[in-house]
This record gives C-alpha cells, sequence and structure tokens, in this order.
C-alpha cells in the first residue's frame, strides 16, 4: 500500500505529461512561424527556445503574461494561455534538441568574445556559456543577434523598462557596444 | 476563454462520418490519403510540410504554377532600396526533397463530386483532401472604368515581383517634388497594413533623395489599421511627406479615367506622376472557378475546421477565405494551414483533433530601425472567426527607440522563420 501510495504522489509530482496532448502540441506549432519549427530559430534576433531548459521558459512565459517582463510582442500571446499551458509548453519545447545557430566564425570578434565570457559572464552562464538549468537560460549556439538585442537593455538609455536580470545590470552595464557584439558573436559560434 | 473540446464534438463539427463515408478507398487510420493542395503561397506551402511533418505516408501533391514564389511580406522595403527582390525569392526544392510531388502547373477544374483537380498540363489528380489556397484575384470590375489593361500605366504591386521592381524604377525616375497616389481598396484585401507601409517606405526613398516628393494615399476605408502608430511614425520620419484621405473625406476611389489616366473621387479628378493603384481584391480565380465562392467574392468556410460551407472535404485557406476579424495576413495563412493539416492527421489516424488555434503576429516596417507590431488570437465563436479579448493588441505609441529598433529586428527574424517554415 505504502509503495502503491509513493508511485502515486511521485507521479503526481512529475506531473501530468501534458506535453504530449495534441492541445498543447498545436499551440506550440503557432509559435514555430516566429521562433522556427520545433522551436529552432533560423535567425537572426528570434532565440532559438528548442532545449531551452523548463524552468526558464515557464518563469519567462509568466512573466510575460503577468506584464513583469518586457518583451516587444510575447505578452499579447500569453494572454490567451494559461498558466497550465504554459509549464506545459515549456517543457513540450524543453524536451526538443537543442541545434546551435549556425554562425560564421570571426576571429578576432571571437577572441575578444572569449575575454568577456571570462570576465564577465562565466559565473552564472558556465565557462562555455552552456549552463542550462534553473533561471539560467543556454546561451551556447545561441543566435547572437538575440543576445544582442538583449544585453542592449542593460545600456540603451531609451529601453526605460524594467531590466529582466539585477544581476544581468550589475554584470553588463559597463560593456562597451565593441564587448557586447563581440561576446554575442563568440556565443553564437559555440555548439 | 478556453474551452474543453472532447473529441464527439470535433467530430460533429468536421462532419468527419460523411467525411469517411465519401472515401471508400480510405482505410481508418491507414494514413494513406491522398491530398491535393492548390497554391504554394505561405498557407499552401506550411500545409504541405506539416503535413509531411506529422504524417509522412499522407501522399501530398502541391499544384502551383510558379516555379518561384516571391514573398510579398517586407516587399514594401524594395521600394526603398532596403532590400532586393532575390531575398524574397523561394523555390520548392525542399518540398520535392521531403517527398512532396511538386508539381508546376495550372489549376483550370476542380470536381468536388469526383474529387478531382485538372490541370492545363491535362493531368488529373484524384484526391481524399482538397486544400485551396489560391490567394487573391482582383476585382476589377468593382470600380468603374477599372480594367486589368490599366495596369500598363498604373501598377498594382500588390502580388510581389516584376510589378514591385517596376514601381521602383518609376519612383527613380520620378523628378524630385513629384507626387504618387497609392490607393487602398475596399475591405477586406491582402495585408491590411501594406497600403500605409508603402507610403512610408516610398516617403523613406524621397526623404534620402526627393526630399520635394509627397505621397498621397487615397482610402476607401475611414479607418486604417495600426492607425495611432502610423499617423506617429509619419510625423516623427516624414514630416508633410504623406497625405491620407479616408473614404468619408473624399477617399474612396468612384471612377477611373484610364486615358486621362486619373481617379475620379468625391473631390474631383486626381492625378499623380506615379499612380499605384491597388484594385479591390476576391479570393484566387480557381476558387471562382470551383464555385468555392459567394457573393462577397470569398470563400466561407466551418470556423472550426476551415472546411467550405459550399463544397465538403475542401478546406479554404489563407487571403481566399473568409475568416472576419483574422486579417489576410502570411502569419494568418501558416496557422490556418496547421489548423487544417491537425485535422487531416486526426481524422485519418483515428485521434481526436485538436482545438484549432488561430493566430497573427504581423511586423510593420515604416524605415530603418523602425517597426511596430499586431498581434491577434482568434477562436470560433457563433459560426465566425472572433478576436480573443483581452489577449493580442498593437504595439505601444510613445515607445522608445530602443523597442522600435527591436520590433524591427524581429520582424525581419519572422520573416526569416516564416520562410524557412514555408519553403526551406
Amino acid at each position: 500500500m505504502q509503495k502503491l501510495v509513493l508511485a502515486v504522489v511521485c507521479a503526481l509530482a512529475a506531473g501530468p505529461s501534458l506535453a504530449n496532448d495534441p492541445n498543447i502540441v498545436a499551440i506550440a506549432d503557432t509559435c514555430n512561424s516566429c521562433h522556427g519549427i520545433n522551436g529552432v530559430s533560423a535567425g537572426l534576433t528570434m532565440p532559438s527556445i528548442a532545449g531551452q531548459n523548463k524552468d526558464y521558459l515557464q518563469r519567462v512565459l509568466l512573466e510575460q503574461k503577468k506584464g513583469e517582463r518586457y518583451t516587444t510582442i510575447m505578452d499579447r500571446f500569453m494572454k490567451n494561455i494559461s498558466d497550465e499551458e504554459i509549464a506545459a509548453l515549456a517543457q513540450y519545447f524543453a524536451a526538443k534538441e537543442w541545434v546551435p545557430a549556425t554562425v560564421a566564425v570571426e576571429m578576432t570578434q571571437a577572441n575578444q568574445g572569449r575575454q568577456v565570457l571570462r570576465k564577465t559572464c562565466q559565473n552564472c552562464h558556465g565557462e562555455k556559456g552552456d549552463k542550462n538549468s534553473g533561471d539560467v537560460p543556454r546561451l551556447a549556439g545561441q543566435w547572437p543577434g538575440y543576445i544582442r538585442l538583449e544585453t542592449f537593455k542593460y545600456v540603451d538609455r531609451t529601453f526605460t523598462a524594467k531590466k529582466p536580470s539585477e544581476r544581468m545590470a550589475e554584470k553588463v552595464h559597463n560593456l562597451t557596444e565593441n564587448e557586447h557584439s563581440a561576446v554575442a558573436h563568440f556565443l553564437g559560434t559555440r555548439k | 476563454m478556453m474551452m474543453n473540446w472532447n473529441r464527439r464534438q470535433f467530430i460533429g463539427a468536421l462532419g468527419t462520418t460523411s467525411l469517411i463515408a465519401g472515401f471508400p478507398g480510405l482505410v481508418f487510420g491507414s494514413a494513406k490519403a491522398r491530398v491535393v493542395i492548390v497554391g504554394g503561397g505561405f498557407g499552401g506551402a506550411i500545409a504541405a510540410r506539416y503535413l509531411k511533418l506529422y504524417a509522412p505516408g499522407i501522399e501530398v501533391t502541391l499544384l502551383e504554377r510558379n516555379k518561384q514564389y516571391i514573398s510579398c511580406p517586407m516587399s514594401n522595403e524594395v521600394l526603398a532600396g532596403e532590400r532586393n527582390l532575390d531575398s524574397l525569392t523561394f523555390g520548392y526544392a525542399a518540398h520535392a526533397a521531403r517527398g512532396v510531388n511538386v508539381v508546376h502547373d495550372e489549376v483550370t477544374a476542380i470536381d468536388a463530386v469526383k474529387k478531382t483537380v485538372m490541370t492545363q498540363g491535362g493531368k488529373n489528380f484524384a484526391y481524399d483532401y482538397l486544400v485551396v489556397a489560391p490567394g487573391i484575384d482582383f476585382d476589377y470590375g468593382a470600380i468603374e472604368g477599372a480594367s486589368p489593361e490599366m495596369e500598363k500605366t498604373m501598377l498594382h504591386a500588390w502580388k510581389a515581383g516584376e510589378q514591385t521592381l517596376q514601381l521602383k524604377k518609376q519612383l527613380e525616375a520620378m523628378k524630385n517634388g513629384g507626387l504618387v497616389i497609392i490607393t487602398s481598396p475596399r475591405r477586406p484585401y491582402r495585408c491590411p497594413p501594406g497600403p500605409y507601409e508603402r507610403a512610408a517606405q516610398m516617403a523613406s526613398y524621397f526623404k534620402h533623395h526627393k526630399p520635394k516628393s509627397k505621397v498621397l494615399i487615397l482610402d476607401h476605408g475611414d479607418t486604417m489599421p495600426k492607425q495611432a502608430l502610423f499617423e506617429e511614425s509619419w510625423k516623427q520620419l516624414y514630416p508633410g511627406m504623406i497625405e491620407w484621405v479616408p473614404g468619408n473625406s473624399g477617399g474612396k476611389i468612384l471612377r477611373v479615367d484610364q486615358k486621362k489616366r486619373t481617379l475620379v473621387t468625391d473631390m474631383g479628378e486626381q492625378t499623380a506622376d506615379i499612380i499605384n493603384f491597388v484594385p479591390p481584391q476576391r479570393a484566387g480565380a480557381i476558387a471562382q472557378m470551383a464555385g468555392l465562392t459567394d457573393q462577397s467574392g470569398w470563400c466561407p468556410i466551418d470556423p472550426m475546421t476551415m472546411e467550405s460551407t459550399i463544397h465538403k472535404g475542401i478546406y479554404v485557406i489563407g487571403d481566399a477565405a473568409v475568416t472576419n476579424d483574422i486579417p489576410k495576413s502570411a502569419h494568418a495563412a501558416a496557422s490556418q494551414a496547421k489548423v487544417v493539416v491537425n485535422a487531416i492527421v486526426a481524422v485519418t489516424s483515428g485521434k481526436p483533433v485538436p482545438k484549432p488555434q488561430y493566430t497573427n503576429a504581423c511586423y510593420t516596417v515604416v524605415g530603418p530601425d523602425y517597426g511596430f507590431s499586431i498581434v491577434g488570437i482568434f477562436q470560433p465563436e457563433g459560426g465566425k472567426l472572433v478576436s480573443v479579448k483581452g489577449a493580442g493588441g498593437l504595439s505601444p505609441v510613445g515607445a522608445p527607440a530602443y523597442v522600435r529598433k527591436a520590433e524591427a529586428e524581429y520582424g525581419y527574424s519572422w520573416l526569416k522563420n516564416i520562410t524557412t517554415e514555408a519553403f526551406l
């Protein structure tokens, strides 16, 4: 009996597997026109969401839905999606394979970017920028255009909305424009 | 509001019983169905892609008369010299590689009873399910004095391609201080923000090359989509260069005089150095021929499935369909394609049909680093496709430079991804 109870509790803790529900897949497919088939973006500033960790995706989508996190258009989509559906969508895309961006390496920029990563980003994002858990999104292999748009939020004086992360604000506000582009490029060339 | 759709509701809505009964050769669950798609624009191409993605066993034939597709979205940038047409041109090799039977031929007739499509090349294609995505056709007959011949002197450039390049040449040849008229036609038409974005892109070119020139928009309608955003952007980027005359202030075209090259409105005769006459529109010619249209000139559909309410077993998607609150856009066509694919895949594999998801995202780029957007989410309600309240909406007015630039960049990335989804 105890074993049975334990099994039921475990099943509940794992949550119902909504991610394969055809209704969730149908919603997920509407994301593809912007984010790419199965969430693998073809570029240029659109982030790949396939293989990004579930907790991060879920948190960001919920914050966008509640208007707590600035986004150009995602808030307008998320207002139609229930919290349960958001959890399922996060699970769905997290389970997809991460497919790195295709970016031709430019050596000078990549080397400069590597330095910036070591100096500024690796404590949270990992030595290779591939840490992907909790509230840390995977950056290695993400599209540079997207990373640049995100980090510019912390330095562009016209961006007056609340910054998504205080830690990021501390870290990147002193970077030069070149350093922003360089680290985005370097991360984009990683696999 | 989210609704729970159980299988019975869906089957009822789909008329599945009659569908399956109509296919003696179709074994339920075998997924050996034959799907023919007429038209390889965003809607048709994306339907083919997702059929192969979710039901590789289904035999898919894509009938498209042209070997290349040129994207209308972002084609206004060609007029400003911001991009070339090559960046918007796509082929069908990726579809062929995925096992889609791509046939470049013109459809001449659809027999909804025998479930056969006939082509100019003399071929017949039998189908179990037919997806019709023919886009738009021009309805010159709706305006006195107008006819297709006027395209020689008054371009539409409303199907991206040769006319887009010709219009660009006209802009280049025009004198500084010249005037361009753009007409915005009877609603509904393809790409609601298109005429106003075009005015902005022309003004962008003039600003740098012929700053005394102007654009006059003669509008059939009394309002424009994204109105506050357009008006704000014109004022900021192109002050005094764009004038808009809504229908209730004399913007409606009552008559065209091709000999004199004038447009007659309540304000009298109008002429300009360049007249970009965007004609009234209706569903693509094949939809008319196949009897899929109603008096409106568009194809009425069941909002649950996009199935024609005139001919069962035929699904009409994209610009040609009557979609009520859903605008005629590439993104909307993409979401409709997925609704139809989900319905076909579910029915042929004996699974429940998911709740239909209709969305639209439409970015407008009015100049370098300056974009804005509208988002729509729609659901079937009372036999129509209705905007979901409390979701979707417009970019904010008065947004800072970062936001405008980000929206322009995301607009380009949307183009990159939706064209990849459709053609690559």
